[in-house]
Formats: structure tokens, sequence, C-alpha cells
């Protein structure tokens, strides 16, 4: 299982994808160190949930995971290395849950580390705020990882359906339909940063309840598991 | 393993098809230790089948058993099936060593040292061992590959077309890896499509055409009836009605076409003696002889006799 998770990790890190990724987690930092030495009329509350809200959750949070869950089956579809891993006395499940640590910890762990830096620079009071901010994109990350994993696997345009899911779904029809927020990855995330630090995003339209937002994002999870398990055992391997 | 001959691979009525397209149809064989090779043409199906064989598609019908077992859906028998792809691909980042440590560790091996050390040895890479994969010539990989294959001394290795990109040298040395694991009693299932390729390498040899068995047996068997077949000649002169003519008294001459105003196709089974004969009828007639080309020296029409007992 360690084998898998460390030849994807690597697959995953060692492209240029890592850049672009690291550049991506850099911004909200940035824009937290400009604002804490600017002279700013907003607060620090506002900036640090405003940044949350709009950059880290509704675009480099998806994004992100994005990339690199889709590429951890898919590179190997792409390639047609994926039969030197389903040729080996692996339960296919082992397969799956270490693909999915391995998308989680290299896209996941920077994000949740960008968000935790980027609030806690912010708002110097106390650590509770950026625990709170990096918890909750943990949970996110982790969810869309369990997604993403499994749009790779099934489909070679998973770019394309994870960009209308991020960009249509979550952000357009969420605008629109309430009902989204109790099938929306980025719902969860916010909620349950909420959930954890009642002072971060109190001016989030209807947050969904600690348990609404825990157990969306268990089943997000549980659910795109087991199916990215069921495809791997019945497809035919290229 | 056990000396005694015993089917290691069972391959009852397989078919396999895609969206309409049949790539293997109805194909029965049994697989026994020993090196066994699965020659035809490209597209005749082979890969189709090894890859049912080695689980990795299911077929649309009939059965595949490895060691008596289903091997889809089974990945503990891959403990003793050792599969090398015909595709090159390989994690590219990889230097050679860590691509077969990597075969190893996901086989479970408790002396993985040994194991990654012997198999290297085997292919012969020591040497280029810590080079990355992605500088490797396209005869090296295939050595690592095999190598990765290896790792766990499986007692079944199907290597779909082994020995492809690697040069005469490599081949032999090849070769002679393959005979050295089949002689310790394990099963070997290799494909081709050169049949001099399975030359001194196979016991047993399965012709496939257009995704059907269409012969068995020994290279010798195999190649009699490439012997055998009927060749066709293209012959292009100033007078064909009248070289025709000719021609049809030659014994060695099965059949004469005139296929238009300057050409022949002359069918014969004794090659030798028409390139022997065609000439002097030529001269005897005063007829000029412009052209004179096989039609059906193809690999791929030989097959397509061996087939259906009709070549080009």
């Amino acid at each position: 299982m360690t084998a898998v998770f460390v030849l994807t990790a690597r697959q995953l890190a060692g492209s240029r994808r890592l850049w672009l990724v690291l550049g991506l987690v850099s911004l909200p930092v940035l824009a937290a160190v400009v604002f804490r030495v600017g002279d700013s009329t907003t607060t620090s509350d506002r900036f640090a949930d405003n940044v949350t809200r709009t950059l880290i959750a509704s675009a480099i949070l998806p994004l992100v995971m994005l990339l690199f869950a889709t590429s951890a089956f898919g590179n190997e579809l792409v390639d047609r290395t994926l039969g030197y891993l389903a040729l080996k006395p692996i339960a296919r499940w082992r397969i799956v849950v270490s693909k999915l640590a391995a998308a989680f910890v290299v896209g996941g762990v920077p994000i949740a580390l960008s968000g935790f830096v980027t609030v806690a620079v912010v708002d110097g009071d106390g650590m509770k705020g950026a625990a709170a901010t990096g918890l909750g994109l943990l949970a996110g990350a982790a969810a869309y990882a369990a997604l993403f994993t499994w749009a790779g696997l099934v489909t070679r345009h998973a770019l394309l359906l994870g960009l209308v899911y991020v960009f249509v779904w979550e952000a357009t029809l969420a605008a629109y339909l309430d009902g989204i927020r109790f099938l929306s990855i980025r719902r969860y995330t916010l909620s349950l940063i909420h959930t954890l630090d009642g002072a971060r995003l109190a001016t989030l339209d209807n947050p969904l309840s600690a348990a609404g937002a825990l157990v969306g994002t268990a089943v997000v999870l549980a659910a795109f598991t087991a199916l990215t398990v069921r495809k791997l055992t019945r497809m035919d391997v290229p | 393993m056990t000396g005694v001959a015993r089917p290691t691979v069972v391959v009852d009525g397989v078919s396999k098809w895609f969206a309409g397209v049949v790539a293997v149809s109805d194909v029965s064989l049994v697989i026994e230790p020993g090196v066994t090779a699965l020659l035809g043409p490209n597209g005749a199906g082979k890969t189709t089948l090894l890859r049912a064989i080695g689980g990795l598609t299911a077929p649309s019908q009939g059965t595949v058993t490895v060691f008596g077992e289903n091997v889809r859906r089974n990945p503990g028998l891959y403990r003793r099936i050792g599969y090398m792809p015909e595709h090159e691909s390989v994690y590219d980042f990889l230097t050679g060593r860590e691509f077969v440590e990597l075969a190893a560790r996901l086989q479970g091996l408790d002396d993985r040292d040994r194991a990654v050390r012997r198999a290297i040895e085997i292919v012969d890479l020591d040497a280029d061992q810590d080079r990355r994969l992605k500088t490797y010539s396209r005869g090296m990989r295939q050595r690592t590959r095999l190598a990765a294959t290896l790792v766990h001394e499986p007692e079944l290795l199907v290597l779909d077309e082994p020995l492809s990109g690697t040069d005469p040298a490599q081949r032999l040395h090849l070769r002679d890896v393959v005979r050295g694991l089949a002689a310790e009693g394990r099963t070997i299932l290799v494909s081709s499509h050169i049949l001099e390729e399975v030359d001194e390498l196979a016991d047993r040899i399965h012709l496939m055409v257009s995704g059907k068995l269409a012969a068995s047996g020994d290279y010798r068997a195999i190649r009699q009836k490439l012997d055998d077949r009927p060749f066709v000649v293209r012959v292009d002169c100033v007078d064909p009605r009248r070289l025709a003519a000719g021609l049809v008294g030659i014994e060695a001459v099965e059949s004469v076409e005139i296929t238009g105003t300057v050409g022949l196709r002359v069918r014969s089974r004794d090659v030798a003696s028409l390139q022997r004969s065609l000439p002097v009828v030529a001269r005897e007639l005063g007829v000029r002889l412009t052209r004179v080309e096989p039609l059906d020296d193809s690999l791929e029409s030989v097959f397509e006799y061996l087939a259906t007992g009709t070549g080009a």
C-alpha cells in the first residue's frame, strides 16, 4: 500500500503541476502579508473570511484537487501503466485508497497549510480561526479528492466534468437553488470552518449544521471511494 | 512447481468483442509448462487473448482459468503470474532498479534486495540499473520490464511481444533467458508476429489469424504448412496470352490468370521449379518478361492462407 502511495505521490509531485500548485497556494498568503503591511480599511475578520471564501474554498481548493486527483488514475490510463499495479497481488481497494491518499496529501495539505497561514497572518490574535480554516480545508480536500479520483478513472473528460461541477454546480446554480448547499463540497467546507470557530464566516448564508457538513463530507468520501473501487474491479485495464 | 505436465492455463471457448468488432472468436486452448508461442499477424487477437489470460480484460464469452482458478477479481493469483504487456510504457521518472524494486514491493517479497539483484542480473542490466528509465533505449526498457515481470519468480510468465525492439544480440540473450526459465519447469507464453522469432524458443505454437485459432503444433509442423502453401506470382510481359499458353504446360504451375494487356497471375506450389522454368518458356516463345514479382509473400497472406486455405 505504501509503495502505491509513494509512487503516486512522486508521479503527482514530480511534474510542473507542483510549481503551478505552489504558486496558487502562495497567493492567499501573499494577499495576507500585503493586507498586514498595508493600510486597509477592511477589518481583519472580514478580509480573512473573504480570502477563505472567495479565493481558497471557491477556487484554489477545488482547482488544485481537480488537477491532482484526476491525475491519480488519469495519468496511468493515458500512458497505460495502470497494468503494473493491476497485475499485482493487491486488493483493488488498497490501490484506490493509496492513490486517493496521495492526491489528498500532495494537493490538500499545502492548501490547508495555506489557509492556516493566511488566517494566522491576517488575524494574529489567536490560532483558533487559523486551525478551523486548516481543518475545514482538509475535510474539503478529502471530499474533492474522492470525487475527482473517481472522475479520473471513469472518464477521459474528468477535468471538464470537474470544472462544470465547480463553476456551474457549486458556484452558479448554488446562487439560485438553495438546496444545492446539501450537495456541495464547498458548502460542507465553509460550514465546517464556521462550526469549528463561530467567529469565522459569520456572514455565511444558511450554513449547514456541524452534523450536516460532517455527514455530507463523509458520504461523498465513502460513496466515491466505493464507486472507484467498484470501477477498478470491473473495468478492462488498458 | 512439479515436473508433471499439467495445464497451467485453460482457455475454453473464449470470444471477445468491442463495439461490434470481434477481436477473439471462440478460441479454446491449453497451455502447459514449457514455452508456448502465440503467433499471428498484427491485429490477429493475440494481445486480446493474452490480456484475457492475464485477467486484464473479461472475455465476452467463454472462460479462462489459470492454475484452475478464475483470474479476474482474484489478485492473489498474481503471486504466481508474471505478465509483461506489449506496450512499452514505464514510469519514466524511476531508475531501472527502482522499477524492478517497485514490482518486488508490490509483490510483497521478503528478501527484496536478493530478488531485485537476481532479476537485474538475469536480464543483464547491472551496469545501467541506476539510470532513469527515460534515458533507456527500447531494448533496455524491454529487459527492465522483463526483470520486473520475473522478480517474484512466477510459475506462469505471459510475455506479449518480448523480443520487440531488441537487437539481435539482446534477442539471443532473451531467448536463452526464456529457455532457462522454462527449463526450471515454468510455463511461459510468448506472443510474436514473426515465425522465425519463435524458432528454437517455443516448444509449441498456436497460430492465430483474424481472432481465430488457425493452427497448432511445433515449429516444424507450422513451417511445413507454410512451405506447402501456393504462391502467386505476377508476371508482366509483352504477350501475356502466348506466355500463359506456354506456362500451363509446366507441372509446377497450378493456374494462370490473364489480368490485363501485359499481366499474368501465376499460381504455383513449387516456386523453385517455377523460377527455373519461367525464363526458359519465355525464351522459347520469344516473349520478353518485363516484371516478375511475388504477390503474396507478406506474412499476413501466409497467415491468411493457413487460416482459410486461400491466399492473395
